[in-house]
């Protein structure tokens, strides 16, 4: 089945080779659409496994030029997610509290914690795209925050955390079709701001920033996928596709955790309850019911 | 003049080489307390100006085994600094909700900010002491954590954070000394618990556990020094030098930066055509004060 393109570690990106109108041959739309629905619950049911498991997070990373679809996609993918264990994050200027900072500041404060789904919304990554076409920081700033990214997402790995990456594609020229497209449509034209006129000025620059945080940043246990993203639906549909054949392999373990658990909490309760008549003893089981004590 | 001991990147601690008992020959008890009072008062000077400057921000990691005298030197040392530019972190055993995250994040959160003094009073180092030290974690899992601490803390250098790492060095003859008089005293027999006596035991394996951190984690931008910790004011002393040497190299950027600042802010009034107002309305208000 058709995934959206892993870029290889080490390997060098050039986004006029990835068509954003791609259609697998074995795809058509009117197929699509069921599909969607059965992988994303799926996708709601492996949800459940990650969180009861809770040793595993989840972290997916949404990027994309305006108008490319990241809240589309967010709102189509992860229909049948159970909002308690899915947090969505929304990366926008920084504040000046977060200015004070490291980049990662901010970033590292909402990362999810072991059985939690996060999505970002631009990202991170963001330090190395606007802040690189605009010149918000010297050169010799952005250069090292590759290297940065990567420690950083190593560290998270570690950590037992499955990364994902989104570049959802879109061509220019389906860029001007949307925007015009809002600026028609009186039920849309919230979206719209005179800033994106203005940064499609810089749609150059942004494509070869993007190449650079591609080829540099995608590695084996956070991998970038390119998402061709002119079409909706089959945009949609890859991404999901990506996801839940990403998490399915684990799905075992998960079990498996979630049996032992269960097991591990029966044993507790049947020594609970055969202390019942010694406060003490049952008081010290309670107590040591965290993980670790130091 | 003495500074607590730097060790240099690269080099292999054994803290058999390091004196806990050793006193520069220059410095006596009876100077010292003049020294530590002048120190200290220039450590308030050069946090206010870190903090106007608002272009660093400065790190002080505590480490050191029980009774060594964390909190004390935290007392001693920075009284006389701004308690709004200073903020005291002390890291004790993670929450489960810390523990559902990496081992960093409950102390990235925590790091100062531009102008901001932070003080550890232990810190992610303990996730490569305790932990290692009562298996806490598998050796995999602790033993990539040296390289994650590295990387973790040339980001915060990389923005301007001054980052000191003071370990203080106490002899195992010294804590049980602690330990005993602490027993004895009624005000202090609260801080002694049955852990304290029991961490004991595992004495050795703490300083092998220390010196593979201090062997292994002391950087350019992030140096771990080792402070003879026996005699309490001369450890106190130690640590209020080396601070107020480090941050005195900075004074005369963070004063440009302060005349930069004001020039700047004073320009952006003047265009407002803000100027003259301002200034007369100033002029009265400090007559009357």
């Amino acid at each position: 089945m058709q995934l959206a393109w892993k870029v290889d570690k080490g390997s060098k990106v050039r986004l006029k080779n990835y068509d954003p109108d791609f259609i697998d041959p074995y795809t058509d739309r009117a197929l699509a659409s069921a599909e969607l629905e059965k992988l994303s619950e799926e996708l709601g049911e492996l949800q459940q496994l990650l969180a009861a498991a809770q040793h595993h997070s989840l972290l997916i990373v949404l990027q994309g030029m305006d108008t490319s679809g990241k809240d589309g996609t967010i709102r189509n993918v992860m229909a049948q997610v159970n909002p308690l264990g899915c947090e969505v994050r929304s990366f926008k200027g920084p504040s000046s509290r977060e200015l004070v900072h490291d980049f990662l500041w901010r970033v590292h404060r909402v990362v999810p914690g072991r059985g939690m789904i996060s999505i970002f919304n631009r990202s991170h990554y963001e330090d190395v795209l606007v802040v690189r076409v605009h010149d918000l920081v010297p050169e010799k700033v952005w250069q090292r925050r590759y290297t940065a990214i990567n420690n950083f997402e190593d560290l998270l790995v570690q950590n037992d955390m499955i990364i994902l990456k989104f570049y959802l594609q879109i061509s220019y020229e389906e860029q001007e079709k949307r925007l015009l497209a809002r600026q028609e449509d009186r039920t849309k034209a919230w979206k719209l701001s005179s800033a994106d006129w203005a940064e499609r000025k810089y749609w150059n620059d942004y494509q070869q920033a993007y190449e650079d945080a591609l080829s540099r940043c995608s590695t084996p246990n956070a991998p970038w996928y390119i998402v061709p993203a002119n079409r909706k639906w089959y945009r949609n549909l890859l991404v999901a596709r990506t996801l839940v054949s990403t998490l399915r392999p684990y799905k075992k373990e998960w079990q498996a955790n979630v049996v032992k658990r269960g097991e591990q909490e029966r044993t507790r309760i049947e020594k609970l309850q055969q202390a019942g008549d010694n406060p003490i003893e049952a008081r010290s089981l309670l107590s040591n019911q965290g993980t670790l004590s130091v | 003049m003495q500074a607590a001991w730097k060790v240099e990147p690269g080099s292999n601690v054994k803290l058999q080489d390091y004196d806990p008992n050793f006193v520069d020959e220059h410095t006596d008890p009876a100077l010292a307390k003049a020294e530590l009072e002048q120190l200290g008062k220039e450590l308030g000077e050069l946090q206010e100006l870190l903090a106007a400057a608002h272009h660093h921000s400065l790190l002080v990691v505590l480490q050191g085994m029980d009774t060594s005298g964390k909190a004390d030197t935290i007392h001693q040392v920075l009284s006389r600094v701004n308690p709004q530019g200073c903020e005291v972190r002390s890291f004790k055993v993670p929450t489960s909700r810390e523990l559902d995250h990496d081992f960093l994040w409950r102390v990235h959160r925590v790091t100062p900010g531009r102008g901001v003094f932070g003080i550890f009073n232990r810190s992610h180092y303990e996730d490569v002491l305790v932990v290692r030290v009562h298996d806490m974690v598998r050796q995999e899992a602790w033993s990539r954590r040296y390289a994650a601490i590295n990387d973790f803390e040339r980001l915060l250098a990389q923005n301007d954070m001054i980052i000191l790492k003071l370990y203080l060095h106490m002899s195992k003859d010294e804590q049980e000394s602690r330990l005993l008089a602490q027993q004895k005293n009624q005000t202090d027999a609260w801080k002694v618990t049955t852990a304290d006596w029991a961490e004991r035991k595992y004495w050795d394996d703490y300083q092998e556990a220390h010196e593979e951190a201090l062997s292994r984690c002391s950087t350019d931008e992030a140096p771990w020094y080792i402070v003879p910790a026996n005699l309490k004011w001369y450890r106190n002393l130690l640590v209020a030098r080396t601070l107020v040497y480090t941050l005195r190299q900075y004074k005369d950027e963070w004063e440009a930066q302060l005349v930069e600042r004001g020039e700047r802010e004073l320009a952006l009034l003047a265009q407002q055509g803000h100027l003259a107002q301002t200034g007369s309305r100033e002029n009265k208000r400090s007559k009357k004060s």
